[in-house]
């Protein structure tokens, strides 16, 4: 059986698989609210819970940008662990606090939050208004993301017998058919199955690199024999571009929509306390291993552009697979992972999309079962808009895409972690702040400076936004705007 | 949404009761803890960035450029401390009704 039909054969394996947990969450859902659809009922337990935190938080960015970003920059992309590490240490700051509050108001969506914490204030409706627009596009840029990555690895494990194209479509209508059928829980279930495959597909594809170079210490002497300035120290400019990165991410990977949802949707704090901890060594499971898998790559394939290296994950694989059956297989079964992790990804970044566009943008209230099906019908209209341009924008590297979209959310990490713990911050001050950042986050990628000293202009734009949030939330009189019970009764 | 003031239970977020109202504030020492090892956390990754190392040529370190190695190491001991720190950390269920109220 050649590769192409290997793949081909487990890729229609693998989809009837996930129908059939589409098929039994459907069976297993309580309601029809949108608590329900999005949250799972908010019954979660440590285990799909982390799984499903793991399988959503690394993605195709992890799995083909990731890569490809450490066959272009070399070693200093070992910065890639430790800012997937500093998601789960920000969470720190915001998740313990967070998650009672949900919990005791019944939050569905992030916007749920700014509507409660600001109730009453001047200016909330649009701060509500501009955080999930904000909150929206990045998710849709996120959905463009993974639909390259899943399109791409298609294509490239099935030998061109599925096209890029309709990997796109074909795996598009697969992921809409089951998060609208089985919502939170088809998801969260999918998540611990991909999560699964994720791990050992990747376990087994370092043995093999690390087997096959003779050792670390070989094929580190290989990359230095292809690219010798691989191993120089990075000069002062790359090193606050390593700090602001590290920043960068962990802070705008915390205000993600469907990583909030999940604090909402765990059974107890104490399973999500657990499910962090976890969490913590999955950097070095993960990135680290796809961070290796890049550098392999610079000793094996020369030359290729700056989107090819995108690709370099797919083309190990091919490598791997020409080897002998038994090695297809197990190629087949990495790139099952591969697929997973990008498909458990894209579900959730829907499902949070019809969620944030219902509730947060439209205003349809989250106890009506009506929301649920409003959500739906946005969700797919989103999918299929997203897919066209993933199909029509295929030469976007990943990396590119990723920070633009970080610099952008990162600018309502203010209405998160500092409204959280500093009672006098204001709506309006906070309003302000954001479209500042916004504006200077905009300007730089519109005006190809997006960095300034190594620094990623969207940070540059959220100490902006923090200090205006912050200075003119101090200059408003204390209490003047603090809400009342009335006021929120009416929101 | 229930009738609470939001600031009130902002303040008491961390440290609310738990379901069926038992305490579920960590004890003084789990706290202090937390944030000596989210500190040791923080000063990890100042350490995994080589702003102190001059333009010597890397050794090799455990099949690595030495700076890249130190890094790696920063990285899997901070996962440890980290991972530590979430289970010294209490998240109530809810923040009960009293103390969501503004006093």
């Amino acid at each position: 059986m050649t590769l192409e039909w290997l793949g081909i054969a487990g890729l229609i394996a693998y989809l009837a698989v996930l129908i059939g947990i589409a098929l039994a969450a459907r069976r297993a859902r309580q309601s029809e609210s949108p608590a329900d659809h999005f949250l799972a009922g908010r019954g979660l337990g440590v285990f799909v819970l982390f799984l499903t935190l793991y399988a959503t938080g690394y993605s195709g960015n992890s799995l083909l940008g990731y890569p490809g970003q450490a066959y272009r920059q070399g070693f200093t992309w070992v910065m890639a662990t430790g800012f997937m590490l500093a998601i789960v240490v920000v969470f720190h700051a915001l998740a313990p606090r967070l998650r009672p509050i949900a919990v005791r108001e019944g939050f569905v969506t992030p916007g749920d939050w700014v509507r409660f914490r600001f109730a009453g204030e001047p200016g909330n409706r649009a701060l509500l208004f501009a955080v999930s627009a904000l909150m929206a596009l990045a998710l849709a840029s996120f959905l463009f993301g993974q639909l390259k990555a899943m399109g791409e690895l298609t294509e490239q494990f099935t030998g061109g017998a599925i096209s890029y194209e309709w990997g796109v479509v074909l795996l598009a209508g697969m992921i809409l058919f089951y998060e609208t059928v089985g919502g939170m829980r088809a998801v969260a279930w999918t998540d611990a199955l991909q999560g699964i495959l994720m791990l050992v597909g990747l376990g087994a594809l370092l043995h093999w690199l690390l087997a096959d170079s003779g050792g670390l210490g070989s094929l580190t002497g290989r990359i230095l024999a292809v690219r010798p300035g691989a191993a120089d120290l990075p000069d002062a400019r790359e090193q606050i571009h390593w700090c602001s990165t590290i920043a960068l991410i962990g802070l705008a990977s915390v205000v993600y929509p469907h990583a909030i949802q999940r604090i909402y949707a765990a059974r107890s704090g104490r399973a999500l306390r657990n499910a962090f901890a976890l969490m913590s060594f999955m950097p070095l499971a993960t990135t680290w291993v796809v961070t290796l898998i890049g550098f392999a790559a610079i000793a094996r394939f020369q030359g290729l552009g700056e989107v090819e290296a995108d690709r370099v994950m797919p083309l190990l694989l091919g490598e791997w697979a020409r080897e002998g059956l038994g090695l297809s297989i197990a190629a087949m079964i990495v790139f099952l992972g591969a697929l997973a992790a990008i498909m458990s990804t894209a579900d959730s970044v829907l499902l949070s999309l019809g969620s944030v566009a219902a509730e947060d943008l439209f205003g349809r209230s989250h106890r009506e079962a009506g929301t649920t099906r409003f959500g739906k019908r946005i969700a797919a209209a989103m999918m299929v808009g997203t897919a066209l341009l993933a199909i029509g924008a295929r030469n976007v590297t990943l990396w590119g895409v990723i920070e633009l979209k970080m610099e952008l959310l990162v600018q309502s990490v203010p209405v998160f972690l500092i409204a959280i713990h500093w009672r006098r911050f204001r709506a309006r001050p906070a309003l302000i702040g954001l479209v500042f950042g916004v504006g200077i986050a905009i300007g730089g990628a519109v005006s190809g400076s997006n960095r300034i000293s190594g620094v990623q202009i969207g940070l540059i734009g959220l100490a902006g936004n923090a200090a205006i949030a912050c200075i003119g939330s101090l200059l408003q009189p204390r209490g003047a705007s603090a809400p009342s019970d009335a006021a929120r009764g009416t929101q | 949404m229930n009738e609470a003031t939001p600031k009130a239970a902002i303040e008491r977020g961390g440290g609310g009761r738990a379901a069926g109202g038992t305490r579920a504030e960590p004890t003084r020492w789990a706290r202090w803890l937390r944030r000596g090892l989210l500190c040791l956390v923080g000063l990890l990754y100042a350490a995994s960035i080589p702003w102190y190392r001059d333009d010597a040529p890397p050794a090799m370190l455990f099949g690595l450029p030495d700076w890249v190695a130190v890094a790696i190491c920063c990285y899997a001991t901070a996962a440890l401390l980290n991972a530590a720190a979430w289970l010294l950390t209490e998240i109530p269920e809810a923040v009960a009704d009293d103390e969501a109220r503004r006093p």
